[in-house]
């Protein structure tokens, strides 16, 4: 059993609070990703978990033991920084067996914790060694490897103690593009041969769509949303999330519903969409937005259509060429919105003025106010 | 970590004028040094081959073999032996120390950049204020632990002591900083690394810290052997080379025979103590080079 559990943890720093309240499951085998921009605590929630920040409020359980004052070498997990963190004077071989050295195991078959003995230690190194495809490496220090070799090192170590949880703070960000993409894929192939629990953060969207089991969006402090990608993706909780996930992200839109025999639309100045055509007026109306409510609209850019007699009117502003794609800038009352289209047929000229398209079910609704979501 | 540059091949002139503006830059500093070193190490060897009259008014020929004849006298090898004996006293100790109060002052706390910059200070003393405040406090008529026997300046057996504790004080202050320096280099996340692997303070310091501050103690070691060959402020002030001679280091003797009698025997032993030291230092590099790591 290796869930890690938040429960209302506080992170302050004297007046600045890091980590505000965060409530969060992460579930035994599960691969959670803290996503969030910089400066939205999510290295500080990991490093509480790792044993590297003290915990200012709430109980934090790894497996069914509470760990807020157990010491970071006692607390079964292990992490892969940022830079690695290599002993730049130790051989691969040294680095790997570095977590072995010190602490003490419960070996399979006996109960009481123990110093591993040499041949037990060089056992493990050469299973996580092998299993990184390290072998051929392991006489070099860290000077003599690559980027990507570092990265593998980096991992061997966190699971040569075959810890309960493994703790990652961006440790594809110093990879080059094509390599982050290879390392997505040997993450999630690791995860799933180690069934272990994994909680991954990262500013990175695209790695946290492709490798999470879940993912927990923070913002300023405070869990914003979690959830499978997809339905992250699908339903954002709020304004932030809805913005924060899609690349390009979903375009918001202020305007005004407007309830019309008995059907709900968004009045956007220049035309209205209709909404949620699974949501009828009056369930619209229970959950307190009435006719002539202001709200933000959202809707991504995939669910965006040029169409002939598309209920709203707008202007192009711009065109992006991406080859499999492109993107299409129209204004709608002084707003940009973001048309996806397949780069195929012909291009909308800069200045024409189309009618815009898109699906009830597509559409978010927001209270401009506390950004979340209504519908 | 070195990279060697393929050197850009010029036709002709181009690489004549590259050559002229690479030696127009290296030129003042080539001044400098022939002026202050090489123009006196010369000078020095031409010295060690002439042997002066008592009032320096005159000198003759006399060779090499004034050479031999200094190098193996026992004024020489005393002087030598009491050099070695300052740089045992003063090198460990005062590295240590040093190392002790940097790792000490290498924390996040409040009010640390006070206690940082009192064992930094000791940087902006002379060695003559150095070894006056040493000489109030154990000069063996007057000082406050005049009663402290094992440093007592008017022992024979002890004197060497007491000099050396001012030297290893005055030091300390550079050896802090410099420590200091070069731990604040290693990124904290290896410290994390180390925490998570479950090092203690201690493991952490042989295994970790130490290992990675290696150029720097390697830099110290040099440089402090260096000062206590050079040491001479703190001999002459203290004790003055006494009781019965005890304290005399080499540059004491060199000075003491070149001033104002017999510039040619200094000269020599001059000669001597540059020899030596290169050679430490040249030995200290081939030995601890292997053992130091040089970053990623």
């Amino acid at each position: 059993m290796s869930e890690v559990i938040f429960e209302g943890i506080t992170k302050r720093y004297d007046d600045v609070v890091a980590v505000d309240q965060l409530s969060l499951d992460i579930l035994d085998e599960e691969f959670m990703v803290l996503l969030g921009p910089s400066g939205c605590g999510k290295t500080t929630a990991l490093r509480m978990v790792a044993g590297l920040e003290a915990i200012t409020e709430g109980t934090l359980r790894i497996g069914d033991r509470v760990v807020n004052d157990v010491e970071a070498k006692d607390r079964d997990v292990s992490m892969v920084f940022q830079s690695y963190a290599l002993y730049p004077h130790m051989t691969v071989t040294k680095n790997i067996e570095s977590p072995l050295v010190a602490r003490s195991f419960v070996v399979d078959g006996e109960t009481e914790p123990r110093k591993l003995t040499k041949a037990e230690r060089a056992t493990r190194v050469h299973d996580a060694a092998g299993s990184l495809g390290l072998e051929d490496l392991m006489a070099r220090k860290p000077a003599a490897l690559s980027g990507g070799q570092r990265q593998r090192v980096a991992l061997a170590r966190a699971i040569v103690s075959r810890p309960a949880a493994f703790l990652m703070d961006e440790p594809l960000s110093n990879l080059d593009a094509k390599l982050r993409a290879q390392t997505r894929l040997e993450l999630v192939d690791l995860h799933r041969r180690l069934a272990t629990t994994f909680l991954y953060v990262t500013h990175d969207q695209v790695e946290a769509m492709t490798m999470a089991t879940r993912i927990a969006i923070m913002s300023e402090g405070r869990l914003q949303q979690v959830g499978p990608p997809q339905a992250v993706y699908e339903r954002p909780h709020n304004l932030f999330v809805a913005r924060f996930i899609g690349s390009p992200p979903m375009n918001t839109v202020a305007g005004r519903l407007v309830i019309d025999h008995g059907e709900a639309f968004v009045d956007l100045g220049t035309g209205r969409f209709a909404v949620s055509a699974s949501t009828s007026a009056s369930e619209v109306e229970r959950d307190h937005v009435a006719d002539g409510t202001d709200v933000i609209v959202g809707v991504r850019p995939e669910h965006l259509t040029i169409e002939v007699g598309g209920p709203v009117e707008a202007t192009i502003s711009g065109v992006e060429w991406l080859g499999h794609e492109r993107h299409v800038m129209c204004e709608i009352s002084g707003t940009t919105v973001i048309v996806r289209q397949p780069s195929e047929g012909p291009a909308p000229h800069l200045g024409d003025r189309v009618r815009l398209g898109a699906l009830p079910h597509e559409m978010h609704l927001f209270d401009p106010t506390t950004t979340e979501r209504l519908n | 970590m070195s990279s060697e540059e393929t050197p850009v091949r010029r036709l002709g002139g181009g690489r004549m004028k590259d050559a002229l503006l690479g030696y127009a830059f290296i030129l003042p500093s080539l001044v400098i040094f022939g002026a202050f070193f090489f123009y006196p190490l010369f000078r020095l060897f031409y010295l060690g081959l002439y042997q002066q009259n008592r009032f320096g008014t005159s000198q003759r020929y006399v060779g090499p073999s004034q050479y031999t004849k200094v190098l193996s006298s026992k004024d020489f090898l005393d002087g030598l032996s009491i050099s070695g004996r300052y740089v045992l006293l003063t090198v460990p100790l005062g590295l240590v120390l040093g190392v002790m109060l940097a790792v000490s002052a290498n924390r996040r706390l409040r009010g640390i950049k006070i206690f940082q910059t009192i064992f930094a200070s000791t940087v902006a003393t002379s060695v003559a204020v150095a070894s006056v405040v040493f000489f109030v406090l154990i000069n063996p008529q007057v000082g406050y632990f005049r009663d402290v026997h094992f440093l007592s300046l008017s022992d024979p057996a002890t004197a060497l002591r007491g000099v050396a504790l001012s030297s290893v004080w005055q030091n300390l202050g550079l050896t802090f900083v410099i420590t200091l320096a070069g731990l604040q280099a290693v990124p904290e996340e290896i410290y994390e690394a180390a925490t998570l692997d479950g090092y203690g303070p201690i493991r952490r310091f042989f295994r970790v810290t130490l290992p990675l501050i290696s150029p720097t103690m390697m830099f110290l070691v040099v440089v402090l052997v260096v000062f206590a060959f050079q040491a001479f402020g703190q001999v002459d002030i203290l004790t003055g080379g006494g009781p019965a001679g005890s304290t005399e280091t080499l540059v004491w003797k060199i000075w003491h025979s070149t001033n104002p009698l017999d510039q040619g025997t200094g000269s020599v032993m001059a000669i001597g103590l540059f020899a030596i030291t290169l050679v430490v230092t040249g030995v200290q590099f081939g030995l601890l080079n292997r053992r130091v790591h040089y970053g990623s």
